[in-house]
């Protein structure tokens, strides 16, 4: 199986004596790179009242700095080509910059001057504020966003982060200040909280120098690690939730359970587990059945979130309002065949073949290989995981892959949440 | 710096005996390839009564023909690691295979069985109503999905791209086997088809492996052209949509010339100017570009809207430009559409300054490179372009005929397209009290 291509990304990893770490690729196919910073302040670092700070910060960022005010900064970018992108997540607040080869250099001194040096301006502060608020209004107007919020207040208890989606709400989004966004910035924007990769054409020296320059003498953060500050969570009880939204024609189902962390021993076992029951072949046994045999719905999906802490388990489906209890029913037929069963030979030996062949394709991107390489650092992967990688898959068994979704997947709790019209 | 697309060192194509056309482009890079297959056939080529077949059809030709059963293609393809897909437009049907180069064969023998043995069985056909109906359905919980499809159906009076491409409910309902059947046959055949190869191989040999999978099929009956003249519009047409919905939302359109029109290339740098720039010849390229953008400073910071677009694309007939806005919390819509008609028409009176233009082509530039990037968007690019522009030299001449515009050009399209009479407006309102039938 083609994994040449796959075992050629090994990243160099430059350390730096503040705790920022340097994660360097070389690909010279598109004369681009892609800069991404991830900073270990997202959602998980909120306290209680203030969900949606760490968004609202992420996204004050390019709303001017010390230095560059918002329109400069945008005609900036535009003029150069350059996409910025701001993404915030539970552990996770992304910044990206990607620009042409040639322009590198400036594209890591705007990056710095987003990371270090923002000032948050009031008057952005309610522009930005204005533009969430009815923003949320139309997360609430969408049932595959409902679903989801609604399975997460019922399958992780209020003190986890994971409990609510990561924009906030309209009170904390409404109430959020200046003096807080500074706050939050300080506490958790600094060199020991961030990773930064860079993937594309441009030499590890290259790259090495402009990250000297910008971040070298960048003062630390706090310390504590993202994981240490995750409350432990009990398995919730099998329930199933309807939420009727008025206008709607589809009903999404979102149908799991908190499983495993992204270092769990387990992880790559039930990680081949969902990959046979929501991913392989398309969208995996769910598909086949839902989709495919019996037509109830356009996508019947799942996915394993293998992040910090207990990382959702996630079945999801879009189906006509008279399908549900159907489309339900053959889900959790699925479920009980392959916790009884676990995978055929023919499924076992598809999997490692297609998660080991679609490696290259993966790597094609200079996107898809700074995903990989910030999954290396983030949870201590080791620089020669691309190489060790095939050997992890072939390694697994059927009777490993059986027992671990017997052991993270239990049907008593399971916990569904729909979002839709009423039923009929 | 030279503004031109990677690689210029472009592609071979040939024509077989049966009117298969061939575009073949060798990347090294790495063991992979890309494999598309484009079919002239998509809702432009559609009826009233049998609206969405095109699409319906496309899903069929993942379930089986002679050599390949039902869910054989997707688990042969992607057992080996590899990815696969398709999708239905006004102008096309394309499908694609990505994956390990040395599994070529695999795919040209699934393209060879899909473009003449497909059996559309009826109880296949049946199963996948509900699953086209569902995809529909899921479009339909989107407040912008209601509005860009009544703005489309009053925009044409005659073009069948009023219709749009998935279809009505009642459609999908009616429709039977035979119509999709019947559908396949007109349209599938060779000689109304494309193959676009990109990646790990060397040419001459995988042309005989390309003649020795598709010189048995024999050509078809050439599908009749579409000759179907859309009369000019002679006034505004405006069309309101009350249905539940968390905020207002703006649509404009105006009637737009089609790619192989020498406009096309100014018409996507004024598109870019006013709501910024995405590459107008493949998938990808950067997220959050377009921020100094003329449309995006009036309507987002301008504390209006909180997200704004415009959008030109690539079309075989003449089509739409289009601005688009979600407007915040308690802004009406008569507001944000004259801010709009505000920016639209400063470009008409006063052009475009220099500094603008070349801030706008530099942002189409590095768009177009960065969609560039893999075998997959290259193949894209190629297929994409030679069908739209009728060139398969289009993926690199349009994104330099692209730098070659001015502000005189963009001045004038503004003025020749965006006018009142060309325009049809809509704007969805929502009404959450108003019972909507499912």
């Amino acid at each position: 199986m083609a994994t040449a291509a796959g075992s050629a990304l090994r990243p160099e990893r430059v350390p730096f004596n503040n705790g920022l770490v340097l994660l360097h690729n070389r690909a010279a196919a598109n004369p681009s790179v892609v800069l991404r910073a991830l900073v270990r302040a997202g959602a998980s670092r909120e306290t209680p009242g203030e969900h949606g700070i760490a968004g609202l910060t992420g996204r004050m960022l390019r709303q001017g700095t010390q230095n560059i005010d918002k329109a400069a900064l945008a005609e900036e970018l535009d003029g150069l080509g350059a996409g910025l992108s701001v993404d915030v997540g539970y552990a996770l607040v992304s910044v990206s910059i990607k620009c042409l080869n040639g322009d590198f250099s400036r594209a890591m001194e705007i990056l710095g001057e987003l990371l270090r040096r923002p000032i948050f301006p009031a008057d952005e502060l309610e522009r930005l504020r204005g533009q969430v608020l009815t923003e949320l209004k139309e997360l609430e107007d969408n049932t595959r966003v409902v679903s989801e919020r609604t399975w997460r207040e019922l399958a992780y208890p209020a003190t986890h982060p994971y409990h609510r989606l990561t924009v906030g709400n309209a009170e904390t989004v409404g109430s959020a200040s200046r003096e807080g966004l500074n706050a939050y910035h300080s506490a958790w924007y600094g060199p020991n909280q961030t990773t930064l990769i860079v993937v594309g054409d441009v030499t590890l020296d290259d790259a090495t120098a402009a990250a000297t320059r910008m971040f070298a003498d960048w003062p630390g953060a706090r310390s504590e690690r993202v994981e240490s500050t995750l409350p432990a969570s009990d398995l919730p009880t099998r329930l199933l939730r309807d939420m009727p939204m008025v206008g709607k024609t589809q009903a999404d189902i979102t149908l799991g359970l908190p499983t495993l962390d992204r270092q769990s021993a387990d992880y790559y076992a039930l990680s081949f587990a969902n990959h046979i029951l929501g991913r392989m072949y398309f969208m995996g046994r769910f598909g086949e059945k839902v989709r495919d045999e019996q037509g109830l719905a356009y996508y019947a999906y799942s996915e394993l979130h293998g992040g910090y802490g207990r990382g959702a388990w996630l079945m999801r489906a879009g189906v006509n309002p008279r399908n549900l209890d159907k489309a339900l029913g053959s889900i959790d037929t699925e479920i009980k065949r392959f916790l009884a069963d676990g995978p055929t030979p023919t499924e076992q030996e598809d999997g490692v073949s297609s998660l080991l062949g679609s490696l290259p394709r993966q790597l094609e991107t200079n996107e898809g290989a700074a995903a990989v390489m910030g999954e290396i650092e983030l949870y201590d992967l080791g620089l020669d995981y691309l190489e060790r990688y095939p050997d992890i898959v072939r390694a697994l068994t059927r009777e490993q892959v059986t027992e671990a979704a017997r052991r993270w997947i239990q049907p008593e709790h399971l916990v569904t949440a729909i979002a839709g019209p009423p039923r009929p | 710096m030279a503004l031109s697309v990677p690689s210029s060192a472009s592609f071979q194509q040939t024509t077989l005996d049966n009117g298969l056309r061939v575009i073949l482009r060798e990347v090294r890079e790495r063991p992979l390839v890309g494999v598309w297959v484009w079919y002239r056939v998509g809702g432009r080529n559609e009826l009233p009564g049998t609206t969405g077949v095109s699409h319906w059809v496309e899903h069929m030709l993942f379930k089986g023909g002679k050599r390949f059963g039902k869910g054989e293609i997707t688990k042969e393809i992607s057992r080996r690691g590899g990815a696969l897909n398709a999708f239905t437009w006004i102008d096309c049907t394309a499908y694609f295979e990505t994956l390990p180069s040395s599994e070529i064969d695999l795919a040209l023998a699934i393209e060879s069985d899909r473009i003449y043995d497909t059996r559309i069985e009826p109880d296949e056909a049946e199963a996948e109503r509900t699953v086209v109906i569902s995809e529909r359905e899921g479009s339909e919980n989107f407040p912008e999905f209601w509005l860009r499809e009544e703005v489309q159906s009053v925009a044409w009076r005659e073009h069948p791209y009023r219709l749009g491409v998935i279809g009505p409910k009642s459609d999908l309902r009616a429709m039977t086997r035979e119509n999709l059947y019947d559908h396949y046959k007109r349209f599938y055949m060779t000689n109304n088809a494309t193959l676009v190869m990109v990646g790990d191989f060397a040419a001459p040999e995988l042309l005989d492996k390309i003649r020795a999978e598709f010189d048995k099929h024999p050509p078809g009956r050439d599908p009749a052209p579409l000759n179907i003249e859309e009369q000019p519009q002679t006034g505004e047409r405006r069309v309101l949509v009350r249905r539940p919905g968390p905020t207002h939302y703006v649509m404009l359109a105006y009637h737009a010339p089609e790619a192989s029109h020498a406009d096309a290339a100014p018409m996507v740098v004024l598109s870019s100017l006013l709501g910024g720039a995405s590459s107008p010849i493949a998938w990808g390229g950067a997220r959050g570009l377009g921020r100094s953008s003329r449309l995006y400073r009036a309507l987002v910071d301008g504390e209006i809207a909180t997200s704004v677009s415009a959008s030109f694309e690539l079309t075989l007939d003449p089509y739409l430009f289009a601005v688009d806005a979600t407007l915040r919390n308690g802004v009406e819509p008569a507001r944000a559409e004259a801010a709009i008609l505000q920016e639209l028409e400063r470009i008409q009176r006063e052009g475009v300054p220099d500094e603008e233009l070349a801030r706008t082509k530099r942002q189409l530039h590095a768009q177009v490179v960065y969609s560039l990037e893999g075998v997959t968007n290259q193949g894209f690019a190629l297929g994409f372009m030679d069908l739209v522009a009728r060139d398969p030299a289009a993926w690199q001449t349009f994104p330099e005929a692209l730098q070659q515009v001015t502000a005189e050009d963009v001045q004038r399209v503004a003025k020749t397209y965006l006018v009142e009479n060309q325009r049809t407006a809509g704007w969805f309102i929502p009404d959450n009290n108003q019972q909507v039938a499912r």
